[in-house]
């Protein structure tokens, strides 16, 4: 053991002070320096336009997070996308197409277009991109691309490339589809257009290593200039751009995880776009400094079943648990008002989403009823029992804030109905891991989670089967199977028309409600605040507002 | 903590063994500390208020009332309502049996294994003393904070798995100490006659050298608990504390972070508590030191 | 001298090994699965699983797997599961902010400490040492993450004085203090309350020993004054334990700073950890842990060798 505190002899007292001295000055020079800073370092056309997100991606190839959807809207332009309203389809990189007289075949014609570094957009580059996103060792599959020709067998490396996209001439391509396709534009013409010269050299066993992932090269708007991993990413306008240039120089995406943080700096100025909390929006309202933003979230709250669990087996039970729970009060209490029932997964604005269906009202007395047709009664303790099997079940989730509170909302609504839930939150990586996987499907009894719909970036029928599709993993962890639905979604893939395929996904829509296949609880407003200074045009999603970067009107 | 810095208090008590004479002079002088009184007072009452919480609490922790989401401390909710219109002051009552449970329980198995490897390392010597130092050092070199967020992250967290983490990262000071206490012990006279008397290594590690170091061990668990409902408290911050629904200070504070400014009470209540919890703990802890301490005698 | 700080980076080795096993232990030991992190759950049934665990080298028994990455951590040659980057690259980036959090913060703190733990201990037990106390056990138990939201609505959102997040203005490339300033403030704010109190404490014990020690009675008997015992024997002395408890709060720098940058939004080694950790990224797991270990060994490396500099009559075991 040392032995401190006898008197030092080396060091002398005004040495002491003169080291003391030393770091002061240090100190006190880096305080001093510097008149003060401003906030933003103004570039060439002003200062640039900073956005936040809920996070950022960790890569741009090959990804499935929605922050990098949200980023690619800037970087990349695709042949053709459904109008954000009305679900026309808008020609961007396709100047025009037309379809074959059996339906299975159609031709685009490109419009003259360049990529971020100059060279122009060229058929060549939209057979590799699409067979990019088809190779073998691509990380993702599509439904919808293989739905062309020869994509099956390029993909199960059966074939050396996909024979369905043939290049007509240098500013036409073809591609042919093994049936009619009620969703081209959607599923098939939403592909990011990359260039074929950007990606030499690569080896798609490791193409995360490969420069292109970290500084892509597109046709769209924008082109990433700096990326620095989880803290922001920095875009610089492509004068080049065929919808002309674009009226922001650069835009800034940064990542703030503190929702006070992220609030504090815009009503400071120091970012000019972010999220808003329900409660502090009234605020944001009244505030002159910015310009509130009130859009429909991309995504709906919903809890499920085990289809195959005794109790849920009956549709009636189903029902009736639908039936428990107040939907419009969760609207004011969870998202202070700002949201709306909904009885479909379909986002409103869409088309497509059947207005007409009235859902399951909230009626305790009724669901009561409804459990007691279906042979449960009350215990000694409140709590209905059927066969000496008391109604306690457990509802999972993800760990999160939101999750949480909706799962407590409906804890205490279906105990007014005597049925007891227990809450087991689940931190992500077990969620997905473990819990949330076909193998441990008889395991799960009720879940509590959100669906992501990002239409029109991504078709319907995707969403829509990813969901309920009984041969897709969703539908498999809840033992989920319905003939009727399974069949639905068929021949909404075959549809002859528009109104064939309405048809089709009213009467969809009707059967998952009345089935009772997921309880759809409530799609949030994605609330925003913008500085003054920015004027967006009229916007209702946010990956619209993104994708609407370079029209914004900036003071 | 301290252990690193100052040698043992019991620097006057090495060699007692027994229970009676001087022993009961470090008492008195605890009762006689204004502050430690203060401590030991605001611990029972917490003790008590969340032994007795279901008696003492007005509504059922969980218990939601939509429409007194976030109302203000009043004739409803004395201490006001969270975002789902719980009360508070129920939540916070039975929070105090979670957040106490934990950090008492968790401080109490850090000092444990430290008394435990301490123990063995300081009265073997020699070759098993190196090997445990290592391991010791290599569990000091883990940054605290780190590994309990590594684990947590990957396990999911749970009253358990923080038990666990907040118990098996915090041993090594207490090893420290028990293991530098043990050494100068072991050279003193009363051990060579137990020895010499035949007694086993276990029966003098036991009957002999532990009673010895109890004052130390007290200081340390009670330091350690301060600390561990701090601990709780941040990793709730970062959404790896006590999961929702049961309520912890930790989590009725994290809760309560979006509405830091609109509802304050939300999160300034269950703030309060592991604040006077922290002092108090640190309160008693102190007192205890100084008591057992000769050198404070001025 | 030289040798003992050789033997100690010599004895060092084995602890960062050991170290890197149970971390190890414990990443193979949690349930979860990084491939399945990585591909969103609705994709999940036509991501090809298989063909990713491969190229992450995840289909191979635990030995080789700690084998191949211990020999890539030590090569540089480590990729973060998520990006497919260069773990160097990733922390490389991430270690400059923290340090520099961390190290001012430490400095404020030492430098706010050293005279509020004197004076304190200079008279012990009066009513200036209770209320230093007071207020040191009061800083000990409030959140910093509770002070730190009031600081940003205080100076961002009310007075706009400071920025509450990032370390540098938009498009600004270096780190020019000039620049840099207004966005440390705050953090390093919160970062040096959140070690100052026990800082204090711990010096406050330890300066108390000192000033009771019988030379300083001696000094006093042999009819010295107050402030020459002061300044000739004390203060000297005094530096050695503050110098040790700087060595200890260097942990509790380290997860300080975790808290502080999720709040102020830096780009730091303690965001990167918990994310790390949270998308079961391993190779990002264990480069943090790795280098925090190597950074607390460092630390009291320091500490122990600068204690040995500022009283060279102190032996080594």
């Amino acid at each position: 053991m040392r032995a401190p505190g006898r008197p030092m002899s080396r060091l002398t007292r005004r040495e002491l002070i003169r080291r003391q001295v030393a770091a002061g000055g240090a100190a006190a020079a880096l305080l001093g320096l510097g008149a003060e800073a401003p906030a933003r370092a103004a570039t060439a056309g002003g200062a640039p336009v900073v956005l936040t997100l809920f996070g950022l991606p960790t890569r741009l190839v090959g990804s499935t997070e929605i922050t990098a959807a949200y980023v690619l809207l800037l970087v990349h332009d695709v042949l053709a996308r459904p109008d954000w309203n009305t679900g026309t389809p808008v020609p961007r990189l396709a100047e025009r197409w037309s379809r074959s007289a059996d339906g299975r075949s159609y031709t685009v014609v490109l419009r003259p277009a360049t990529f971020q570094d100059g060279r122009p957009v060229t058929a060549d580059d939209v057979k590799f991109s699409y067979e990019f996103y088809l190779h073998p060792q691509y990380p993702l599959a599509d439904e919808a691309l293989l739905e062309i020709d020869g994509a099956q067998a390029y993909k199960q490396g059966r074939a050396p490339a996909v024979s369905g996209i043939t290049v007509v001439d240098p500013r036409t391509v073809r591609f042919t589809l093994t049936r009619r396709y009620a969703f081209f534009v959607e599923g098939i013409l939403g592909a990011e257009i990359m260039p074929k010269h950007a990606w030499t050299g690569v080896d798609m066993g490791r193409m995360l290593e490969h420069p292109y992932a970290r500084r892509p090269v597109g046709a769209g708007p924008y082109r990433l200039t700096d990326w620095k991993q989880n803290d922001s990413m920095t875009f610089d306008a492509f004068p080049g751009y065929w919808n002309g240039r674009p009226a922001v120089d650069r835009a800034v995406v940064r990542w703030i995880p503190e929702p006070a943080t992220l609030e504090a700096e815009l009503r400071a100025g120091h970012v000019d776009a972010a999220v808003i909390l329900p409660d502090d929006f009234p605020a944001f309202q009244r505030d002159q400094r910015v310009r509130p933003l009130r859009m429909t979230a991309e995504y709906c709250y919903w809890f499920g079943f085990n289809h195959k669990h005794p109790f849920f087996q009956d549709v009636r039970v189903r029902r009736a648990l639908a039936q428990a729970v107040d939907r419009e009060t969760m609207v004011r209490t969870l998202a202070r008002g700002y949201g709306r029932t909904v009885n479909s997964i379909i986002p409103p604005q869409a088309p497509l989403y059947n207005a007409s269906l009235t859902g399951h009202r909230y009626d305790p007395a009724g669901a009561r009823d409804l459990l007691r047709e279906a042979g449960f009664a009350p215990g000694p303790d409140g709590i209905l029992q059927k066969d000496g099997r008391p109604f306690r079940v457990r509802y999972n989730f993800l760990s999160e804030k939101r999750y949480q509170d909706v799962g407590l909302v409906v804890q205490q609504y279906l105990r007014d109905v005597g049925v007891d839930i227990t809450l087991g939150p689940l931190e992500r990586g077990q969620f997905f891991g473990r819990f949330w996987q076909p193998a441990n499907a008889p395991n799960i009894e009720m879940v509590g989670l959100s669906y992501y719909v990002l239409w029109p970036v991504e078709p319907l029928q995707a969403s829509l089967e990813g969901a309920f599709l009984s041969t897709t993993q969703w539908a498999r962890n809840l033992q989920y199977s319905n003939p009727e639905v399974d069949g639905l979604l068929r021949e909404a893939a075959q549809a002859v028309d528009a109104g064939a395929l309405k048809t089709i996904y009213y009467r969809l829509q009707e059967v998952l409600v009345n089935d009772v296949a997921w309880v759809v609880l409530y799609r949030p407003d994605e609330l925003w605040a913008l500085r003054r200074r920015i004027e967006p045009p009229p916007v209702h999603e946010l990956a619209q507002l993104f994708d609407s970067v370079a029209r914004w009107h900036v003071t | 903590m301290s252990e690193r810095v100052l040698p043992g208090p019991a620097g006057a008590s090495s060699g007692r063994r027994g229970r009676t004479g001087p022993r009961a002079t470090p008492v008195r002088r605890l009762l006689r500390n204004p502050r430690t009184v203060a401590g030991a007072l605001i611990l029972g009452a917490l003790g008590l208020s969340a032994v007795l919480a279901p008696i003492l609490t007005p509504y059922a922790p969980d218990r939601a009332d939509f429409l007194a989401r976030l109302a203000p401390p009043g004739p409803g909710h004395l201490l006001g309502a969270d975002h789902l219109g719980r009360d508070v002051l129920s939540r916070v009552l039975w929070a105090s049996r979670t957040s106490l449970l934990i950090g008492v329980i968790s401080a109490a198995v850090a000092v444990g294994l430290g008394v435990i490897v301490g123990g063995i390392a300081g009265y073997s010597g020699g070759w098993t003393d190196s090997v445990l130092m290592r391991c010791t050092d290599v569990m000091l070199a883990f940054p605290v904070f780190f590994i309990a967020v590594m684990f947590l992250a990957l396990f999911g967290p749970s009253i358990a798995g923080l038990i666990v983490v907040l118990g098996g990262t915090s041993w090594p000071p207490s090893a420290r100490l028990v293991r530098g206490e043990f050494l100068r012990l072991r050279q003193l006279d009363f051990i060579a006659a137990a020895r010499a008397l035949g007694a086993s290594r276990l029966r003098i590690m036991a009957r002999h050298l532990l009673p010895n170091v109890v004052a130390v061990v007290v200081i340390s668990v009670t330091l350690r608990v301060g600390l561990a409902i701090l601990a709780e408290a941040s990793l709730s911050y970062l959404g790896l504390g006590v999961q929702p629904p049961t309520p912890s200070w930790g989590n009725i504070i994290a809760d309560g972070r979006d509405y830091l400014l609109t509802a304050w009470w939300v999160s300034l209540v269950p703030g309060l508590f592991v604040l006077l919890s922290v002092l108090a703990f640190n309160l008693v802890g102190d007192g205890i030191r100084d008591a057992f301490d000769p050198k404070m005698q001025t | 001298m030289g040798w003992y700080i050789v033997r100690r980076l010599v004895h060092a080795v084995p602890i960062l090994v050991g170290v890197t096993v149970v971390t190890f232990a414990v990443l193979a030991a949690a349930p979860g699965d990084p491939v399945l992190m990585m591909v969103a759950p609705e994709q999940q049934n036509t991501a090809d699983l298989a063909a990713l665990r491969a190229q992450l080298g995840l289909n191979k028994p635990l030995p080789v797997q700690y084998a191949v990455m211990m020999t890539n951590l030590v090569t540089g040659r480590l990729r973060s599961f998520r990006e497919r980057r260069p773990v160097a690259e990733i922390i490389g980036g991430a270690l400059g902010p923290t340090a520099l959090l961390a190290g001012l913060a430490l400095a404020a703190a030492a430098i706010v400490s050293a005279p509020v733990a004197l004076v304190s201990a200079l008279r012990p037990y009066s009513a200036l040492d209770h209320v230093v106390t007071m207020f040191s056990l009061l800083g000990i138990a409030l959140p910093s993450f509770w002070f730190a939201l009031v600081l940003i609505f205080v100076f961002t959102d009310r007075l706009t004085w400071l920025p509450a997040s990032g370390l540098r203005p938009e498009g600004v490339a270096g780190y020019s203090p000039a620049l840099v300033w207004p966005y440390l403030v705050m953090p390093t704010i919160v970062l040096a309350l959140s070690i100052l109190p026990l800082l204090v404490r711990y010096a406050r014990s330890a300066l108390l020993e000192t000033l009771h020690e019988e030379y300083v009675l001696v000094a006093r008997a042999k009819g010295l004054t107050g402030a020459r015992v002061l300044g000739r024997h004390v203060l000297r002395n005094s530096l050695v334990p503050v110098v040790t408890v700087l060595g200890l709060v260097i942990p509790g720098l380290l997860s300080g700073a975790l808290v502080v940058e999720s709040i102020f939004a830096i780009p730091g080694i303690g965001r990167l950890t918990v994310d790390g950790a949270l998308a079961r990224d391993y190779p990002v797991v264990m480069t943090t842990t790795v280098v925090g270990a190597a950074l607390v060994i460092v630390s009291n490396l320091l500490t122990d060798v600068s204690y040995a500099f500022l009283d060279p009559r102190i032996r080594f075991d």
